[in-house]
């Protein structure tokens, strides 16, 4: 062995995941003394990462409530991230002030997704958002439109969508981005939320100090995780989950959410996704809905594993995608519908409207055949049992 | 030009959060776009600048919260509440 060793350079993934668990744990963690983060760190990869994933602001959180040595420029590179990010929200509250206030005088009712309602249950200003998402009736769109349209919001030229329209007004801050929601179900996915329902359990309260509607809280947090797929299992989106399970535990009807997913045809999705929150990064969980998410049998396995390492790849840095572009398409409560998916995956709408039906056609089915390696692993490895929670409580 | 007598308030074209505990806050001037961060102090002193306070005022109160500040403090916060409305981020009260 050389007298000259280097001591190994953590990886930034391993150090967000002692970041976030440290930051986002709570007390709990803190006093089991389970987290100690390390000090040989590679600042500008944990920067880059942070970055990408878009939890730079709450990275920061983490970092100031660490006894970490963070380097001056590092600390700065950081803060001047949550502060554009709390800038970003100040800015989102005051056009969602004045968009409910057109929809009140108007009468029409609105209920607040996403975005500062998600915000509100979970992270606080230090989530970023770069939009606004409103659910309104389908029958009010043409009146919503004649009001956005007299404030100064043009319709994006995106291909038309059959359960929302997207807007853009200019603002100092950069170009104000509206997506104006009449249902919820993306017709080319296999999900099924139930909108009359969404409606029907819709409280009132206050976004930041902003009267709202929005969605009941299990209601909320299944819809932020049906935007995993979309959104090729974001970190920033476990994220959000994890801090709305942590904050809202005790208020959630874990076993009624289960049963609610499942309703919506989003059973897989929502049992993975508690299931690597769990065991990826110790999201407090009760047991029994750990157990009750764990996979069963062999495809549910491949499933499982699909979505941790879609989440793992992205906390590594530089940045590989192997599974992140094929993961959104396995998350299927009935695999059958597959192929459907697949195809409307490679020919349907979405995407760019500057790109060619045939340019993208060819990048997505690329995308995919990148894919097939990685995805042969998972298959071959999910011949033998998942992972189990480090405490032992669920999982396998 | 601001003296200890001038009074001066929040503008309403800024929205303001605070960061929690010790933590100062951030200001978004909404016409223009531009953000601006406060530490503690500043945070302090941002809310205390309701319309009815004098200059002079608020630095008395900031010293009654912050008893170790030091002599200059006046000058301090006059300096402050200047950067700030050179920011249009403040409004004087007219008298």
């Amino acid at each position: 062995m050389s007298p000259l060793q280097d001591s190994p350079t953590v990886r930034p993934g391993t150090l967000i995941g002692l970041l976030l668990r440290n930051g986002l744990g709570g007390p709990a963690a803190i006093k089991r003394g389970r987290v100690t983060v390390p000090e040989d760190v590679d600042w500008a990869a944990l920067c880059a990462v942070s970055h990408r994933c878009r939890i730079a602001p709450v990275i920061y959180q983490c970092l100031r409530g660490s006894s970490l040595p963070v380097p001056p420029g590092v600390a700065a590179w950081f803060r001047a991230q949550y502060y554009e990010a709390v800038a970003r929200h100040l800015a989102s509250l005051n056009e969602l002030r004045e968009l409910l206030g057109w929809f009140s005088e108007a009468g029409i009712p609105a209920v607040v997704l996403k975005g500062p309602a998600l915000a509100q249950l979970g992270l606080g200003a230090a989530r970023i958002a770069h939009d606004l998402d409103v659910l309104i009736h389908h029958e009010d769109l043409r009146r919503a439109d004649a009001i956005l349209v007299r404030h100064q919001y043009d319709a994006m030229p995106d291909p038309p969508h059959d359960f929302h329209r997207r807007y853009g007004r200019p603002a100092p801050w950069g170009m104000r981005v509206l997506e104006v929601h009449f249902d919820i179900t993306d017709r080319p996915r296999p999900y099924r939320p139930d909108i009359a329902d969404i409606w029907e359990r819709s409280v009132v309260t206050t976004v930041f100090e902003v009267p709202a509607r929005v969605p009941e809280l299990g209601d909320h947090f299944l819809l932020t995780l049906m935007q995993l797929p979309h959104h090729h299992w974001a970190v920033r989106l476990i994220v959000d989950a994890w801090q709305v399970a942590r904050r809202w535990s005790t208020a959630i009807d874990w076993m009624g959410l289960l049963s609610r997913a499942a309703g919506w045809e989003m059973g897989v999705l929502t049992r993975s996704a508690l299931h690597t929150m769990g065991t990826m990064f110790d999201v407090p969980i009760p047991a029994a809905v750990m157990a009750a998410s764990s996979p069963s049998g062999y495809l549910e396995r491949v499933q499982w594993r699909i979505a941790r390492e879609a989440v793992a790849e992205q906390l590594e840095y530089p940045f590989r995608p192997r599974l992140t572009w094929a993961a959104p398409f396995v998350m299927l409560d009935h695999p059958g519908g597959l192929p459907a998916v697949l195809i409307k995956r490679t020919l349907g709408a979405g995407g760019s409207p500057l790109e060619s039906a045939a340019r993208k056609t060819t990048r997505r089915t690329a995308a995919t055949m990148a894919a097939l390696p990685a995805l042969g692993k998972v298959f071959l490895a999910s011949l033998s049992p998942g992972p189990r929670r480090q405490d032992g409580r669920g999982g396998r | 030009m601001i003296d200890e007598t001038t009074r001066i308030r929040r503008s309403a074209e800024v929205a303001a959060h605070g960061l929690g505990a010790g933590e100062g806050g951030v200001l978004l001037h909404l016409k223009s776009g531009q953000y601006h961060g406060l530490d503690s102090v500043g945070w302090t002193i941002w809310n205390l600048l309701d319309g009815t306070r004098t200059t002079g005022e608020v630095a008395e109160e900031l010293r009654g919260r912050f008893p170790d500040a030091p002599a200059h403090l006046p000058s301090d916060v006059g300096t402050f509440l200047s950067d700030l409305l050179a920011r249009s981020l403040v409004e004087i009260v007219s008298p």
